[in-house]
């Protein structure tokens, strides 16, 4: 059994630590990247990641978080990627954003290890079960 | 205005003179027309009878031929063989009778047997050849003129049978015939006017005898001859032609009829145009006639339009200049034909219509003048006023220019402290986040195991995150309410769920101190219309508002109930209560019951404001009521989905992952 593979793209060093740090004790193997490409590129690589955490606000980067997403839902090399949002904004207009571009959901700032779990879950169990 | 100006339209003197001549005219016409009728049949009357003149004389002249040809024939037949033979009988014979010029007789085989005539001229061939052919054919023969030429001189002959007197053929005579001497005799004899041709043609159209005409002429080409050598008798009214008549290019009338079976026609002519002229006279009598009523209508209708319009043109024109200038009281009226009533009426009309205008005038005048003190005396005080106005018109603008800077000021300084505050939750937020990731990590274990005191410290951090988390949600929601940009969601709500969710997330901070959250939601509760997530955020805050104010070891409860169109939610605590005169400042923004700085409870004092808010963006209405010392009951009066209303999903609850939709498979 191979443990899941999750990529997080956030321009955030600590926020990026503390997620790694989450992911990786939920038994994941964690990608990370700071910017969009760096994200897409991590996302290509093979083996096929199962989830992919996403910043919606990506300083540095030549296209944002919402297009990283609508990028890797259309990508037809990454069919089944489980793709999440996750912002420190609480406008309605960016929630509804991300479920456009088509994102599985979206994890708001503050947010506790739970909640991370909660969001991940279907990736990791899946891979689990198999 | 002027009235004497051009005015478009005819003048009535126009229209008299018309309507007078047409009065003439008309009548004129009808017996005109009537008049050409009537001798257009007298015309044709006349051609009829002179027509049937003319055929009548045709006849006679007919007649007396026949009658002469017949007794000269009669005297041939009653000679004796031996007489026949005898050229004095025969000469004796010719001189009795006139029509006869001479006597032949030539025997059965055609050969000449005696004569009346001597010389060289008595056995012409042709002669004894129509003598033969009248033997064998046993009928008479009439010659024509060209044959008769042959004897050198222009005479007609005709040759009969002669029968034996016991019966049986002899021969036959030939009688050359004096027909222009029988013609004049018949012309003494009628006395026929001058104006009567009377013409003997012969069988090929050729003239053999007229009247003051020499024979041998041709007049196939007249019409009556035509007609005549087409075997037919009657009357033609025709035009003469040189060849043929006398008169070239003249009417003539004409009657046509054989002469017995010689194969000879008459024809009797006279002029047409004769009858013709009275027409033309009376036309020209019409002319005048049209010519002298168009003058005298003319004149009746100067005359009588001077008479009828005089008075009326002076009336306008009189008119026009009181229109012109200030009416002179009526002191001459028109002068009007004193029978005309109508006339009389206007007049009258126009004389007290002056009179009025004139009183009126008078009248206005008078006014106008105390007016034109009045207006002087308003025009000054409003000019004055004016002044006045116009001083405080120009501070007022600079005010109200003063005003709308500071508005705009406002409104720029509001959507700054909007954007600012947006900004600030988002910076909060991250920074909160590193002490609520790495907080839960180490309380869950992830980063290995804490002793009994680490982790009570680490979730001091934790609750101090999430209060700083919801003050944050509290300022930035408070600002987004304020300026009316939080939209929300209304849907049909259940209430039982929300309520217990909401409950059962806030019951382990209650049982740290030792306080009982119970609820107790009425059975078949109908659905809310309302915002769920909103509503939550709205108990949540009331529960922890609740909690904050109950001593440690008592209750908290959560009712809900139906009364009417409305579901009444209330938070019961057995808290330390709210003075009198606090309540009704309870929902102030920034209102705290204890104000002063040595206050007992902690709070911004805005989760109330939003809680008023949230229930009033949502239909609804919160109360309070207290009782110092024994406990606050918040009461939400929240409006009732109807049956047609959408089912919402459920709230999310406090956690901070939102998931969009169904997982994929």
């Amino acid at each position: 059994m191979t443990a899941p593979r999750i990529v997080i793209v956030e321009d955030e060093p600590i926020t990026l630590q503390a997620l790694r740090m989450i992911v990786m004790a939920l038994g994941c193997e964690v990608l990370t990247a700071s910017t969009a490409e760096e994200g897409l590129e991590l996302a290509l690589q093979t083996p096929r990641p199962d989830a992919a955490l996403v910043d919606l606000k990506l300083r540095g980067s030549s296209y944002d978080g919402l297009e990283l997403i609508r990028r890797l839902v259309k990508h037809p090399v990454l069919e089944g990627l489980r793709v999440l949002a996750h912002t420190a904004s609480v406008s309605e207009d960016q929630r509804r954003a991300a479920q456009q571009a088509g994102a599985h959901g979206i994890l708001l700032k503050p947010f506790r290890a739970r909640d991370v779990a909660e969001a991940l879950g279907p990736a990791v169990t899946e891979r689990e079960r198999s | 205005m002027n009235l004497l100006r051009p005015i478009r339209g005819r003048p009535l003197r126009l229209w008299l003179f018309l309507l007078l001549l047409g009065a003439m005219l008309v009548p004129l016409g009808i017996s005109s027309y009537a008049t050409i009728q009537q001798h257009r049949r007298e015309l044709s009357r006349i051609e009829g009878a002179s027509l049937s003149q003319a055929m009548g004389t045709a006849r006679l002249a007919e007649r007396y031929l026949v009658f002469a040809l017949a007794q000269a024939r009669h005297a041939v037949e009653g000679l004796s063989l031996a007489e026949r033979r005898s050229p004095a009988v025969l000469r004796r014979l010719v001189s009795e009778l006139p029509i006869l010029a001479a006597i032949d007789i030539v025997d059965k085989s055609g050969r000449p047997v005696a004569s009346s005539r001597t010389g060289p001229d008595a056995g012409a061939v042709e002669d004894r050849l129509m003598a033969a052919a009248t033997v064998v054919e046993r009928r008479p023969r009439a010659s024509g003129y060209v044959e008769s030429l042959s004897l050198g001189r222009p005479v007609v002959s005709l040759c009969l049978p002669l029968p034996r007197p016991a019966g049986g053929n002899l021969g036959a005579c030939r009688l050359v015939l004096r027909l222009d001497f029988l013609l004049q005799e018949f012309v003494s004899q009628t006395r026929s006017t001058d104006q009567f041709y009377i013409f003997f043609v012969d069988q090929r159209g050729t003239l053999i005898a007229a009247q003051n005409f020499r024979p041998g002429r041709n007049l196939q080409n007249l019409e009556p001859v035509s007609r005549l050598l087409s075997g037919k008798d009657g009357s033609v009214k025709y035009v003469s032609n040189f060849f043929g008549d006398l008169v070239d290019g003249e009417e003539r009338l004409g009657a046509y009829r054989h002469i017995g079976d010689t194969g000879w026609g008459i024809v009797v002519s006279h002029p047409a145009t004769s009858v013709g002229s009275p027409v033309l006279q009376d036309l020209r009598a019409m002319l005048l006639t049209i010519a002298v009523s168009g003058i005298v209508s003319l004149l009746l209708a100067f005359w009588t339009g001077r008479w009828l319009l005089g008075p009326l043109e002076d009336l306008a024109r009189r008119m026009d200049q009181a229109a012109a200038a200030p009416p002179a009281p009526p002191d001459t009226l028109p002068r009007a034909p004193e029978g005309v009533t109508e006339y009389r009426q206007l007049e009258m009309a126009y004389a007290s219509l002056t009179a009025r205008i004139h009183a009126q005038f008078q009248q206005l005048a008078e006014t106008n003048e105390g007016l034109g003190t009045l207006v002087q005396e308003r025009t000054r005080a409003l000019e004055d006023a004016n002044a006045n106005l116009l001083e405080r018109g120009l501070a007022l603008e600079e005010v109200n220019e003063r005003l709308t800077a500071l508005v705009c000021e406002l409104r720029r300084m509001d959507a700054l402290q909007t954007d600012f505050l947006a900004n600030v939750s988002h910076e909060l937020r991250t920074p909160i986040t590193f002490i609520t990731a790495y907080g839960s990590s180490l309380e869950d274990g992830l980063l290995g195991s804490l002793t009994p005191a680490q982790r009570e410290a680490v979730g001091f951090m934790l609750e101090g995150a999430d209060r700083l988390t919801s003050l944050v949600d509290d300022l930035l929601d408070l600002n987004r309410l304020e300026s009316g940009v939080l939209a929300l969601h209304p849907e049909a709500v259940a209430p039982r769920a929300l309520i217990e969710g909401v409950v059962a997330a806030m019951r382990p901070l209650a049982t740290k101190r030792a306080q009982r959250l119970t609820s107790a939601i009425e059975p078949d509760l109908p659905d809310l219309l309302a915002d769920g997530e909103r509503l939550a955020q709205i108990l949540r805050n009331l529960l922890s508002n609740a909690m904050k104010f109950t001593p440690d070891g008592r209750s908290i409860t959560v009712r809900a109930r139906q009364e009417g169109e409305h579901a009444i939610l209330s938070v019961c605590d057995e808290g330390i209560g709210i003075p009198a005169q606090a309540l009704p400042h309870l929902f102030e923004r920034f209102y705290q019951v204890d104000g002063s700085s040595t206050k007992a409870f902690a709070g911004a004092g805005i989760g109330l404001n939003i809680v008023r808010h949230l229930t009033e963006l949502m239909n609804g209405r919160v109360t309070v009521s207290s009782t110092e010392g024994a406990g606050t009951t918040v009461d939400l009066l929240i409006p009732l989905a109807g049956p047609a209303a959408d089912r919402g999903g459920e709230s999310r609850g406090s956690g901070a992952f939102v998931p969009f939709g169904s997982y994929p498979a």
